[in-house]
């Protein structure tokens, strides 16, 4: 019961993007297709899920004041698993997403789980933790992509939905379009929050 | 003093640990990464030159950051050249490669390797309408652009809407051809 | 000439902030006051050309010989996080009133993406030593210069009725949006 209320709660009520607004930075770059969104959420999900077990693993034996170098290491590590990985076999999308996976190392969801949740749970409760956070951070980016590539290009991750009367809006591809998208994003989370509150 | 030992020796065992990890993790991956480096040069060179990678064979004339020079040989004759330019665009370098033919007279065909210009507008130089213009104009390095629909070798059609996008272009071409058809004079055949 | 054009493309045609999306959480949470915004721009700007010259000297004169670029996010990361802790002992020592000015930022420089960004971007653009100094110290005045707009911005836009729920993130960023559709202006500029 408790590990399933670890598993949703980033899902929506702790949304790591919506409701902390953490992690902008890929959430703003990559979002500009879908296919481009599915690689950023697959390289933060592998490197949160094993950092997450790792750090959780180790606790107990991290002197505190090294606690956060340790847990950066173990960070750019997975990181570097996932970029080299993505380079070696998906050369396309490792080309479209640049730096941004890298950038995955100073991604505050991530750092901010492991000194938030994992340096103080077990290894169960860290993956379930880890898996929830991760769907959350997936919510926003599918949602964030899906406005913008079908807005922008017309199509929904390469697939024409919208039909040749479409003018694509060319904004929404743009950073502007990004920064909008989310901002009105943002908006509705805190509405639809607030209105269930009150 | 115990305690900055302990931490000291956590921290390194950590970094040896994630170098080691790392180092047996890229034994994997170079060999991947410098394939799909090949592959993609000679699917480049393919595009440009009509080379044959099972009958023809290319080599590197020039590599700099900026610049690259291949000749592409068929046995012992010389099939083409390929030449890899880079400018600054509307918004960031754009990067293309290109085919000449072996007395650089002609242009054989462009590509555009990277850019990161406007979506629409800009980017639209790496759309087909405009790349097929390219196969046939003369590569004497002083192409001209102009707005109107052309036939003439010694002119290229502008993208309507994106003049600096395609001046760029038309400059790297300019210069790059000026640039390898001094090395290869220089160097010889 | 391809100094300023990199140093003019880094500050305005590709802003760190409205373009690479770099450094975006202390744009949204520290651009509300204009004196904390400039403290905040020069601390990233002074931080981000030593944190680039630094590791543009690992990189070149230790991964690559031995070629070991693999290691290139571990060291980058390892180096600005502890060239942040000497720079903040620095300062203190040498200079108490820049380190009353700077201080409480450094800390939040270490985790702030933009200084791994111009690590990275310099290695990717393949830039040599003189220009990665450039291209980092265009990149930082280019995240001071959005952030202090924001923040003139932000400050006026404490009288407006926006509505509550947009309040805070949500209208700085829908703000930044229209920056960044004027900051296109600058694009063909080189």
């Amino acid at each position: 019961m408790n590990l399933w209320k670890e598993f949703i709660k980033g899902w929506w009520k702790e949304n790591p993007v919506f409701v902390m607004v953490l992690g902008t930075c890929p959430t703003l770059a990559v979002t500009n297709s879908v296919r481009n969104a599915i690689g950023m959420i697959a390289a933060v999900a592998f490197v949160l899920l094993g950092s997450s077990i790792i750090v959780s693993l180790i606790r107990k034996m991290v002197p505190n004041q090294v606690r956060i170098a340790t847990f950066i290491v173990v960070i750019a590590t997975f990181v570097t698993m996932a970029d080299r990985y993505l380079a070696a076999y998906y050369p396309d999308l490792s080309r479209a997403l640049g730096p941004y996976v890298p950038l995955i190392v100073v991604n505050c969801i991530i750092l901010g789980r492991q000194e938030a949740f994992a340096s103080k749970h077990g290894v169960l409760e860290s993956i379930m933790d880890a898996l929830g956070m991760s769907i959350g951070f997936g919510i926003a980016l599918i949602l964030m992509s899906t406005v913008r590539e079908i807005l922008g290009s017309g199509t929904w991750l390469g697939m024409k939905v919208l039909g040749h009367w479409f003018i694509p809006w060319q904004v929404m591809i743009l950073p502007a379009g990004a920064f909008f998208v989310f901002g009105f994003l943002v908006w509705g989370f805190n509405a639809v929050n607030k209105a269930f509150k009150g | 003093m115990k305690e900055s030992i302990r931490m000291i020796a956590v921290l390194t065992f950590f970094a040896l640990l994630s170098g080691g990890i790392l180092g047996w993790f890229n034994t994997f991956t170079e060999k991947r990464v410098e394939e799909n480096r090949l592959k993609e040069l000679i699917h480049s060179l393919q595009t440009v030159t009509g080379m044959d990678p099972r009958t023809d064979t290319y080599e590197i004339i020039k590599k700099e950051k900026d610049f690259e020079v291949y000749r592409i040989l068929s046995g012992t004759e010389i099939k083409a050249y390929a030449i890899v330019g880079e400018g600054n665009g509307y918004q960031d370098k754009i990067r293309l490669i290109f085919g000449v033919s072996p007395d650089f007279s002609k242009i054989l065909a462009l590509k555009i390797l990277e850019e990161k210009e406007t979506p629409g507008l800009g980017a639209r130089i790496e759309s087909k309408e405009y790349l097929s213009q390219w196969k046939g104009k003369a590569a004497t390095g002083s192409l001209k652009l102009v707005k109107t629909s052309t036939q003439n070798p010694y002119e290229v059609q502008a993208i309507s809407g994106a003049t600096i996008s395609s001046t760029a272009v038309l400059k790297i071409v300019n210069k790059s051809v000026l640039r390898a058809k001094k090395i290869i004079k220089e160097g010889g055949k | 000439m391809e100094l300023l054009v990199i140093f003019i493309s880094a500050l305005l045609i590709n802003n760190f902030v409205l373009h690479y999306f770099l450094g975006i959480c202390p744009f949204i949470g520290v651009s509300n006051r204009l004196d904390s915004a400039i403290s905040m721009g020069l601390a990233v700007t002074f931080v981000m050309s030593i944190a680039a010259s630094a590791s543009w000297l690992i990189y070149y004169l230790l991964l690559v010989p031995y070629h070991l670029e693999f290691l290139e996010i571990v060291s980058f990361i390892l180096v600005i996080a502890s060239l942040v802790q000497v720079v903040e002992m620095f300062i203190k020592k040498t200079s108490p009133p820049l380190y009353q000015a700077l201080g409480i930022y450094l800390p939040l420089i270490t985790t702030n993406c933009a200084i791994l960004g111009v690590a990275l971007l310099m290695v990717l653009k393949k830039y040599n030593f003189i220009e990665s100094l450039v291209f980092s110290v265009g990149a930082g005045l280019g995240f001071a210069l959005a952030i202090v707009i924001m923040a003139g911005i932000r400050e006026e836009l404490e009288f407006a009725d926006v509505p509550e729920t947009l309040k805070g993130a949500g209208i700085t960023l829908i703000v930044a949006g229209i920056l960044a559709l004027a900051f296109m202006g600058f694009s063909g500029l080189v």
